[in-house]
C-alpha cells in the first residue's frame, strides 16, 4: 500500500501563523485581495480561509484533488448574528450574508471559490470526531489515487458559546481554546522529515483507561509495533496518559499537550506531533469530554 | 466491489414512512401548506403532519423524551431503514453517516430568546442539542448503534456527500453495513435565511418550468442502508454504482451559467459507475425551482446528453427543498424507481422553459425498464453531488 504523507502543515492561533512549526509573517489583504469580500468575511471564515490558503500556497490548484474540513460548532459569530437580526428586525429585511456563511461548509467552499479547485469538498461536524471524521476521509482519498488532498479544521470562541459552554459544565477542567489547522496529504514518498498517517481509531461513549489501553495495544499489534515503543502525545488528561503509560509500559515519556479544549482540538495535537516527535511512531490519544476518544497513529522513517 | 441497496426509511411532508410517500407521489398529494409556527413570512412550506408527541407515540417512546425535531425525523427514518434491511447491529461493524445543515436549530430558537437578554437565563436543555453531531449521536444510541459514525454538512448537498462516504468505507472494508442519508427540521432561522436570499416562492414552485420563481422548502429525514453485495441476506432494491462531488467554484450560493460543477459531478459519477449518458434511463433531478439552478443543472445535463436527454423530473414540489435530508429521501425514491420502474411526477410544469428547452415527466408511471437512476443534490458553496443507483444484473 502506498503511504499516506502529510507534506505540509499549517496552523493559525492567536493572529500567529506557522508552516511545518516555523513562524511565518502574512498579510491577509495579500491572500484575500477583494477588499469587499474580505469586508465581508467573519472572524472564522478569516482564520479558515487564511490558514487554507498558505497551506495550498504551493499547489497549482489543479493538482488538488480534494478539500476536506472539519468544524465542531461551526461559523458561530454568524449564525448569532442572523437569529439576532431575526428577532430585531422581526423577520423582515435582513441582511443574507451572515445566513450564507452560517454555513457549516463555508470555509472549504471559500478556499475552492478563490482558488478555483473545482474537486471533492466535504465537510464534517460530528463534536469531538470531526477532525478524525475528515482525516479519515481524506486518508481513504489518498489511498483511492487521488493525489494532494487539503485537510483542515477550524473552530472559534464567541462570548456567547463560552457562555453556554461554561454553563453546560464543559469548561470545567479545561478553557475553551480555537484555531484553524490545515494539511496537505498526498501518496509521496515520504522524507526523513517527513510523517505518514498510518491508522485512525475512534469511539464515543465513556472509555475506561483499561479499554483505551485494549485499543492501543490491538492497534500497534494490527500494525507490527510495540505498544511499549510508542511516543505517545497526549491531547488528554494527565491521569489518563500516566495510566496509560503504566499499562503499556512506556520507553518513552509522553509529550503532554493537552492545555485547552475545544471540538477540534486534534488538528493542533496534529500539528504538534508533526513538529515535535522524531520518533518512529507517534500515538495521538485524544479524549474530548470524555464521550469522543481518537487514536491517531504516526509514522517517520 | 459491488454495493447494495438493502434498506429504506423517510419521512416527509408527504408521509410518515417509505409507503406513505410512494402512494403520495402515485397519487399527487404534495405536502404544501402555510407554516404552522409563528412566523410573518407567508410562505407555502412542506412540513412534516405531525407534532413532535405524535412521532414520538409513533416510536414507542415516552413523550418526555426530549429531543430536536431534528433528530426525531432522523431516528424515525433510520430505524425504518434498519428494520426493513433486517440486519442485526450486534453482529456486525455498522456505521452510521447522518446528515443535516441545522442540527437541534429548532431548540436553539426558542433557547435564544431568554439567552438574548442575558446569558444567564436560557433552559440548558434548548441548547444542548445545538450541534450537529447531537442529532447523529441520538439516533446512534435508539439504534443501538455503537460503532462509527459521524455528520456530514455540506448544506443542500449533505446527504449525497453522507451516501458516498458510507460506500466508500463499505468498498474499503472498514464497515460491513452502513446506514446514510440526512434529516433537516425546519426552523425560524432557515426560513428566514432563505427569505433573506430572495429565492422563495410565496406561490408553489414549479421546478423547470418558464414562470418559476423560487422554491418552497421542506422537512424530513431518509436513510438507506448499504453492504456489500457479497454480505446482503435479503434481495436488495439496487445497487449504489456511482457517486462524485465536485465544486461549482463560481458562487458562495449561485451556480454557474455553465453548470460547470453538476457536470463535473453527474460525468464523474457515470465514470466511477463505468456508465455512458446513453445507460442512463431517468434522472431525479436537483430541480429547485429557483430561475439560477433549473438552468444551470439543465445546461450541464444538455452538455452531458446532448439531445438525448433521459426522463427526468423533480419532486421539490411535493415535499419541498429538505436540504440536509433532500437527498436521503431522494435516494430512497430513486432506489424504488430503479426496483419498481418509478417514474415520479414533477407537479407544475406547464410551460417550456425557452432557454431550457426541456420537459420533464408530469405523470407517475410504473413497471419501466430503468436500468440506471442518476440523482443530483446540489449546495451553498457550490457543492455538487450525484449518485447513481441501477439494477442488479
Amino acid at each position: 500500500m502506498k503511504p499516506i504523507t502529510i507534506t505540509k502543515s499549517c496552523q493559525l492561533k492567536a493572529d500567529v501563523l506557522t508552516v511545518n512549526g516555523c513562524e511565518e509573517p502574512f498579510d491577509f489583504k495579500e491572500l484575500v485581495a477583494d477588499a469587499s469580500l474580505r469586508r465581508r468575511m467573519s472572524r472564522i471564515v478569516k482564520m479558515g480561509v487564511a490558514c487554507g490558503l498558505k497551506c495550498a500556497e504551493d499547489l497549482p490548484s489543479d493538482s488538488i484533488d480534494g478539500i476536506v474540513t472539519a468544524t465542531g460548532l461551526g461559523c458561530l459569530g454568524d449564525t448569532e448574528k442572523f437569529m439576532e437580526s431575526i428577532v430585531v428586525n422581526n423577520e423582515r429585511l435582513l441582511n443574507p450574508t451572515p445566513f450564507i456563511q452560517s454555513t457549516f461548509n463555508t470555509i472549504g467552499g471559500q478556499i475552492a471559490l478563490l482558488r478555483g479547485i473545482h474537486s471533492y469538498n466535504v465537510t464534517y461536524v460530528h463534536r469531538g470526531l470531526s477532525f478524525e471524521s475528515a482525516l479519515i476521509d481524506a486518508a481513504m482519498q489518498v489511498a483511492e489515487g487521488r493525489r494532494n488532498i487539503l485537510l483542515g479544521a477550524v473552530d472559534e470562541i464567541t462570548a456567547s458559546s463560552a457562555d453556554i459552554q461554561r454553563r453546560l459544565g464543559m469548561t470545567r477542567d479545561y478553557e475553551l481554546g480555537e484555531g484553524a489547522n490545515f494539511f496537505v496529504l498526498n501518496a509521496a514518498t515520504p522524507g526523513s522529515n517527513q510523517t505518514t498517517v498510518v491508522d485512525i481509531d475512534t469511539r464515543s461513549g465513556k472509555l475506561t483507561d483499561d479499554e483505551l489501553s485494549k485499543l492501543i495495544i490491538e492497534m500497534a499489534k494490527r500494525n507490527g509495533i510495540n505498544a511499549s515503543d510508542l511516543c505517545v502525545v497526549a491531547n488528554c488528561n494527565a491521569a489518563t496518559t500516566d495510566s496509560v503509560a503504566n499499562r503499556l509500559s512506556l520507553k518513552n515519556k509522553p509529550l503532554p499537550f493537552k492545555t485547552c479544549e475545544y471540538h477540534t482540538l486534534s488538528a493542533q495535537a496534529l500539528d504538534f506531533a508533526i513538529n515535535n516527535s522524531t520518533a518512529n511512531n507517534t500515538l495521538i490519544i485524544s479524549d474530548y469530554q470524555g464521550i469522543n476518544h481518537s487514536l491517531i497513529l504516526l509514522g517517520r522513517i | 466491489m459491488k454495493i447494495a441497496v438493502t434498506g429504506l426509511g423517510a419521512v416527509s411532508g408527504i408521509g410518515l414512512d417509505v409507503d406513505e410517500n410512494i402512494d403520495a407521489l402515485k397519487h399527487k398529494r404534495h405536502g404544501m401548506e402555510k407554516p404552522h409556527f409563528f412566523t410573518h413570512l407567508d410562505v407555502p412550506v412542506s412540513e412534516v403532519k405531525v407534532p413532535n408527541v405524535t412521532l414520538l407515540e409513533y416510536l414507542g417512546y415516552d413523550y418526555n423524551f426530549f429531543l430536536s425535531r431534528t433528530a426525531l425525523f432522523g431516528i424515525t427514518a433510520a430505524r425504518e431503514a434498519l428494520s426493513d434491511s433486517g440486519i442485526d447491529v450486534h453482529k456486525m461493524r455498522v456505521g452510521l453517516i447522518s446528515s443535516t445543515s441545522v442540527g437541534g436549530m429548532d431548540l436553539s430558537e426558542e433557547f435564544y430568546y431568554s439567552f438574548r437578554e442575558n446569558h444567564e437565563h436560557g433552559r440548558l436543555r434548548w441548547v444542548s442539542q445545538h450541534d450537529c453531531g447531537s442529532s447523529t449521536e441520538l439516533i446512534a444510541k435508539c439504534l443501538h448503534i455503537t460503532g462509527f459514525r459521524t455528520t456530514v454538512s455540506t448544506a443542500c448537498s449533505s446527504a449525497g456527500n453522507a451516501i458516498m462516504l458510507g460506500a466508500r468505507m463499505l468498498k474499503n472494508n472498514m464497515l460491513d453495513a452502513v446506514i446514510a442519508g440526512g434529516t433537516d427540521a425546519l426552523c425560524k432561522f432557515t426560513l428566514n435565511g432563505f427569505n433573506s436570499l430572495m429565492i422563495l416562492d410565496k406561490e408553489h414552485c414549479r421546478p423547470f418550468d418558464a414562470t418559476r420563481a423560487g422554491l418552497n422548502l421542506g422537512e424530513g429525514a431518509g436513510y438507506i442502508v448499504m453492504q456489500r453485495l457479497d454480505d446482503a441476506k435479503r434481495e436488495p432494491y439496487c445497487l449504489l454504482t456511482g457517486y462524485a462531488n465536485a465544486n461549482d467554484a463560481y458562487h458562495q450560493t449561485g451556480c454557474s451559467p455553465e453548470g460547470n460543477g453538476a457536470y463535473k459531478s453527474m460525468s464523474e459519477a457515470m465514470a466511477v459507475a463505468g456508465l455512458q449518458p446513453s445507460d442512463i434511463d431517468y434522472i431525479n433531478v436537483h430541480g429547485t425551482a429557483t430561475p439560477n439552478n433549473d438552468l444551470s443543472e439543465a445546461t450541464a445535463i444538455r452538455r452531458i446528453f446532448g439531445d438525448r436527454v433521459p426522463p427526468f423530473s423533480s419532486v421539490k414540489a411535493f415535499i419541498g427543498h429538505t436540504l440536509g435530508a433532500s437527498e436521503g429521501i431522494e435516494a430512497v425514491y430513486s432506489a424504488l424507481s430503479v426496483k419498481n420502474g418509478y417514474i415520479y411526477p414533477n407537479l407544475n410544469f406547464k410551460l417550456v422553459d425557452p432557454n431550457i428547452g426541456l420537459s420533464p415527466e408530469t405523470e407517475f408511471a410504473e413497471g419501466r425498464n430503468i436500468r440506471n437512476v442518476l440523482s443530483n443534490a446540489f449546495g451553498f458553496g457550490g457543492n455538487d453531488t450525484s449518485l447513481i443507483f441501477s439494477k442488479i444484473d
